[in-house]
């Protein structure tokens, strides 16, 4: 991000939503909203697109099952067949406990692992807060300043309404 | 507080055609009485249990509600409310079926009992006075706590006392308890007792998870009626979302429970257990059993996978009469195949009855739901469960 952001600090949620909206309605970008848990509506007054995490999680459950019975099979019928109280070789009760647990564990590390690439995280990342309180009792919208137009003082009016605790500008996100 | 909550109302060809097809049932069930009464108690006995699965699994929602606080349902609970008025007629309909005992149950025949030993030694428990003792203990404690907590809901509406919901949470705290157990041995007495040879400890699960999952599919058609004559905004979309999570998981449950009993009979391969799925897993019953998995459980969870077709009325729709055939699909492999014969049959017996059940359910629902105030509006959680806009116009 090279372009300067204004910065607006609320105390509640409901302020928050309130703002989002208003300051979308009024045409504005917004880059970010930081509150210290989910809020309810904040997605849809956001604009935010539904994610697209849960079909990656599928796929992955897909390949876990089809991994499960594929070994299993291939352990059990082909490479090394072992006579088990006179079952058939290749009998698909016994694949089906292995099969649920590849599908869930697939599904489940295949979608954290792609949300971390996705949002680049990795284990010792250091990341700078956008407010030392966010992740404490405050409510934090960023806005991207786009063009010329953005007038810090009209934003600053628009979010008053919304009782705004702060208002700051920042150059360039660190 | 008081607020004109609106009426439900449903026009009169709906009221038609459900009275049309529960006097086909009815008709059906006296003709073949008359024509091939061994063919007809087996059926009796499926539509029976499923309606009292759907009336009794409503209670066991509102149970759970009330006991853990929950306040997202409050909107509309007075829909399962309305469909608990069906234990009545299943508590007549277990009257009748008494009168069906000889032709369905080997151990009512004391000559059968005692010719056999094994039937002798359970015989402290399968025998039929007590049988008729326990089906009557059944019902009335059902019906009773039902009619306990629905009517505290509804006098709530007039007075707006706290306490019915304090005293609500207690009966239905004590219902899941006894309700499970007594539900428990009920499926025992009634189905499980049918190959008095055979015992499971996971059937009882089986048919548990089962009714939730069907009452739940029924509610959620209520739900829908109700929505699409003008209830949207009380009932919404996040209401049908949290159903659909409810009907996903509670069918991934069933399928769970299905597939323990299943996987380990097979598994430790034992004749006395075996002999279950011996039956079952060849010829027609085998397609059919496999057709019951894929009902109850791949075509719901496929389907409702999605977070579009949670929230659509018309995909939830559907998916609900899946799993209500599914659900009396799961009941006639397990009633049919010790009472008929190696091959399934299916005629104007079976669904005749099966629609005819089903007319009389939502019948008797959607009758209650007109005479009763569609919204509990004295209700401390009301507030919680309503979307934003009328939150206000409920405070009033």
């Amino acid at each position: 991000m090279d372009r300067p952001l204004i910065i607006g600090v609320f105390t509640n949620e409901h302020d928050i939503v309130g703002a989002v909206k208003e300051t979308r309605a009024s045409g504005y970008n917004i880059y970010d909203v930081y509150t210290p848990y989910a809020v309810h509506g904040l997605d849809e007054a956001m604009g935010l697109k539904p994610s697209r995490l849960t079909y990656v999680c599928f796929l992955f459950a897909l390949l876990g099952l089809a991994t499960a019975i594929v070994t299993q099979f291939w352990i059990g019928s082909i490479d090394w067949p072992l006579n088990v109280g006179g079952k058939p070789f290749n009998s698909l009760p016994a694949y089906l406990p292995v099969a649920f647990e590849l599908t869930v564990l697939f599904g489940g590390l295949g979608v954290v692992f792609v949300m971390l690439f996705r949002s680049k995280l990795f284990p010792g990342k250091k990341e700078r807060s956008i407010h030392p309180r966010v992740t404490d009792d405050r409510f934090v919208l960023v806005l991207e300043v786009s063009d010329a137009v953005t007038d810090e003082n009209i934003v600053r009016s628009l979010w008053e309404n919304y009782s705004v605790e702060e208002v700051s500008r920042m150059e360039e996100m660190a | 507080m008081s607020k004109n909550a609106p009426a439900f109302i449903l026009p009169g060809s709906v009221w038609k055609t459900i009275f049309v097809f529960s006097t086909l049932g009815l008709l059906v069930f006296i003709v073949g009485l008359f024509v091939s009464p061994e063919r007809i108690w087996p059926n009796f006995l499926i539509n029976e249990f499923f309606l009292l699965n759907l009336g009794l699994g409503a209670v066991f929602f509102i149970a759970v509600l009330y006991v853990s606080n929950a306040g997202w349902a409050t909107a509309f609970r007075r829909v399962p409310e309305a469909a608990t008025s069906v234990l009545l007629v299943a508590g007549i309909g277990a009257v009748v079926l008494i009168f069906g005992m000889h032709t369905l149950y080997e151990w009512s025949h004391e000559t059968a009992v005692m010719m056999d030993p094994i039937l002798r030694g359970k015989s402290a428990w399968l025998n039929q006075p007590f049988f008729i003792g326990r089906v009557v203990f059944y019902f009335a404690l059902w019906i009773f706590f039902a009619r306990i907590i629905v009517r505290n809901s509804l006098r709530q509406d007039e007075d707006g006392r706290l306490e019915h919901t304090v005293w609500n949470v207690r009966h239905s705290a004590i219902f899941l308890i006894v309700g499970t157990i007594t539900f428990v041995l009920a499926s025992i007495d009634m189905i499980m007792s049918l190959q008095p040879h055979w015992y499971s400890t996971v059937f009882s699960l089986i048919t548990l998870s089962g009714m939730i999952t069907s009452s739940l599919a029924a509610i959620t058609i209520l739900m829908v009626i109700v929505r699409l004559s003008g209830f949207k905004k009380i009932i919404t979309e996040e209401h049908l979302h949290t159903m659909s999570n409810l009907l996903l998981s509670f069918s991934v449950f069933w399928v769970y429970m299905w597939v323990s009993q299943h996987m380990l009979i097979w598994y430790s391969n034992i004749p006395e257990e075996t002999s279950y799925y011996i039956f079952r897993h060849f010829g027609g019953w085998g397609s059919l059993s496999f057709l019951n998995v894929v009902l109850n459980w791949l075509v719901p969870f496929l389907v409702l996978l999605p977070r579009a077709s949670k929230r659509s009325d018309k995909i939830l729709f559907q998916v609900s009469i899946v799993i209500l055939v599914g659900h009396w699909l799961d009941l006639y492999i397990m009633v049919m195949p010790p009472l008929m014969g190696n091959e399934p049959t299916l005629g104007i017996w079976e669904i005749g009855m099966f629609v005819g059940m089903l007319a009389l359910f939502f019948g008797f629902a959607l009758r209650k739901l007109q005479s009763i105030p569609m919204v509990p509006v004295n209700d401390p959680y009301l507030v919680e469960s309503l979307p934003e806009e009328e939150r206000a116009v409920a405070l009033k």
